[in-house]
């Protein structure tokens, strides 16, 4: 299991460091933009409330503290969608490929005739994925505290780990989905673009839901909803309930998925 | 003990009965071939084998055990080529063979199949042809010397030399005390290096026999010539079946018994000629997929 765990690892590990460089270049962009914004942050706050509040609901914007603090600044810039975007795309990445994209290319029988059980094989790949994203999370979100220093600005480290767990087991929840799709499925798109929609969908709803009063139950269907990034950056919180949540989806759809694995037929073309 | 016992192996995919009621058993130091045209059910049957697809119905044990229950453990006596040899791209051969030694240990065939084979390690498998990707894939299943080698069209892709070459290495593994069952269309192959044959068609067993059983299947062909009229309605009445006619004379397949035929030839006065030969093993294997 530890062979193929380090393959698996290995094997996206020039992913982990494009995905890594990309979102650090952003950090330290939006560090960097920071002290100006925080000069000019009175003239900003006069254009913000000028802004509709439904707008500034939708993308979790706190007038104050987007201008007043670094972690609120990298609230409504970076962790409201860049962050996630990135995050999601190399979760649906890595998942899709983990048992699908073998299946798809063939290589599944090289693995299967090998005396490890497929239970094994599900696992390795699982938390081989897992320390990918572990290690996405935490190198990106950390990568604040040497462009602050930088930059003279003042940050405060727990809150980045507040924000790290909270985008951790919102990544898990998004792992576990795709990760049980492909375990089903045979070709590498399908995962990918099951997940991709109903996260798709998902954002749609809580982004709906800010907007109608009448709508705003709709959230409550959405992992957006309870990847409450401003509580965790800005006030160094986390619902209980967020963390309850994706764990709950996490287990399940890890267990499902590899049963479904362990039981299907598994035929290349 | 069977290496291999299988025992009304079914395997449906929806209506498409790709394998259907199929029993069988191949003995220790046997090489048994897996005969049949595509669709035949081979790579069905091998697949649930080797536990990559389950059983719709029926038992299959390998050294004894529940292939399905053990398959990690039968594994490590196991070694298996896909018909497709998919491997990874983007490593080269000798990374594969490092993959698997982690995974099942140290290979002391490896340097020996690397050199016989004319296979260059270093290459990776994006650059490798057809053929090559095939050594690589033997390499593999060769490597940890396992007791049961299960190959799916093991020479597609190889010249000549290779083929031979391989053809040799099974015959020494089952030299050694080792089975091998392998699945191939070329019946020349099978013919060459086989004990023993299954023939399949449409997912069943036609016939399992070995080779020279096969080949001592009594089917004739006969060539008669005459002068003057050809009576082709008489000898066509009583099951012999016309192959071709030419001037002077016609072709008869006959199965079974040729006495019959043979005295009612004789009684012509105008038979001119007799010629009989024995049908070929690929006649005999074509009269199963009629």
């Amino acid at each position: 299991m530890l062979t193929l765990f380090t393959k698996t690892i290995r094997k996206s590990l020039i992913s982990l460091v494009i995905y890594t460089i990309i979102s650090v270049a952003f950090v330290w962009m939006y560090v960097a933009l920071f002290p100006s914004i925080f000069k000019e942050r009175e003239k900003l706050k006069e254009a913000f409330e000028a802004y509709p509040e439904g707008l500034l609901q939708a993308f979790a914007i706190e007038i104050d503290t987007f201008v007043g603090s670094l972690e609120g600044f990298m609230a409504g810039e970076y962790f409201s969608f860049l962050w996630p975007i990135i995050l999601i795309i190399m979760v649906i990445t890595f998942a899709s490929a983990a048992i699908a994209g073998e299946i798809d290319k063939g290589t599944i029988e090289l693995l299967l005739a090998q005396p490890i059980s497929r239970l094994k094989i599900f696992l390795a790949k699982y938390f081989s994925g897992l320390s990918i994203i572990t290690a996405f999370v935490f190198l990106s979100n950390f990568s604040v505290v040497p462009f602050a220093t930088l930059h003279n600005v003042d940050y405060r480290i727990q809150n980045y780990l507040a924000v790290s767990i909270i985008g951790f087991l919102f990544a898990f929840a998004i792992f576990s989905i795709c990760m049980m799709i492909s375990s089903f499925s045979s070709t590498r798109g399908r995962p990918a673009a099951i997940t991709g929609g109903m996260l798709i969908i998902m954002y749609g709803l809580n982004l709906f839901s800010s907007f109608q009063e009448s709508l705003s139950s709709l959230k409550y269907a959405s992992f957006f909803h309870y990847y409450d990034f401003n509580s965790a950056v800005v006030h160094n919180q986390i619902d209980i309930l967020n963390i309850a949540l994706f764990l709950v989806v996490g287990i399940v759809t890890t267990i499902i998925g590899a049963i479904i694995f362990i039981k299907r037929d598994i035929a290349t073309i | 003990m069977a290496v291999i016992s299988v025992q009304n192996l079914k395997k449906h995919f929806g209506k498409t009965k790709a394998v259907d009621g199929i029993s069988f058993e191949v003995e220790k130091g046997e090489i048994v071939g897996f005969l049949g045209p595509n669709g035949a059910g081979k790579t069905t049957a091998i697949r649930c084998l080797m536990d990559f697809i389950r059983p719709s119905e029926g038992k299959i044990e390998i050294f004894g055990l529940d292939a399905r229950k053990n398959s990690a453990i039968l594994k490590k006596d196991i070694g298996h080529l896909s018909s497709e040899s998919t491997l990874y791209s983007s490593w080269t051969g000798q990374e594969h063979i490092n993959f698997l030694e982690k995974i099942r240990g140290v290979s002391q065939l490896d340097e020996e199949l690397i050199q016989n084979l004319k296979f260059d390690a270093h290459k990776k498998v994006s650059a490798l042809s057809t053929g090559n990707r095939r050594k690589l894939g033997i390499i593999l299943a060769l490597m940890h010397q396992p007791k049961l080698l299960i190959l799916d069209e093991p020479t597609v892709g190889l010249d000549p030399l290779l083929q031979n070459y391989i053809y040799e290495i099974l015959k020494a593994q089952v030299a050694k005390g080792n089975t091998v069952l392998m699945s191939s269309h070329n019946l020349a192959e099978v013919e060459k290096i086989c004990d023993r044959a299954i023939v399949l068609k449409e997912g069943k067993i036609v016939t399992v026999e070995t080779m020279s059983d096969l080949r001592a299947k009594k089917i004739y062909t006969i060539y008669a010539y005459f002068e003057g009229n050809v009576p082709k309605k008489e000898l066509t009445a009583d099951g012999a079946e016309l192959i071709k006619e030419f001037s002077g004379g016609l072709a008869l397949k006959v199965k079974g018994d040729i006495k019959p035929l043979i005295s009612k030839l004789v009684d012509y006065k105008n038979l001119k000629d007799l010629e009989i030969t024995h049908a070929s093993l690929e006649e005999v294997f074509m009269e199963f997929y009629k």
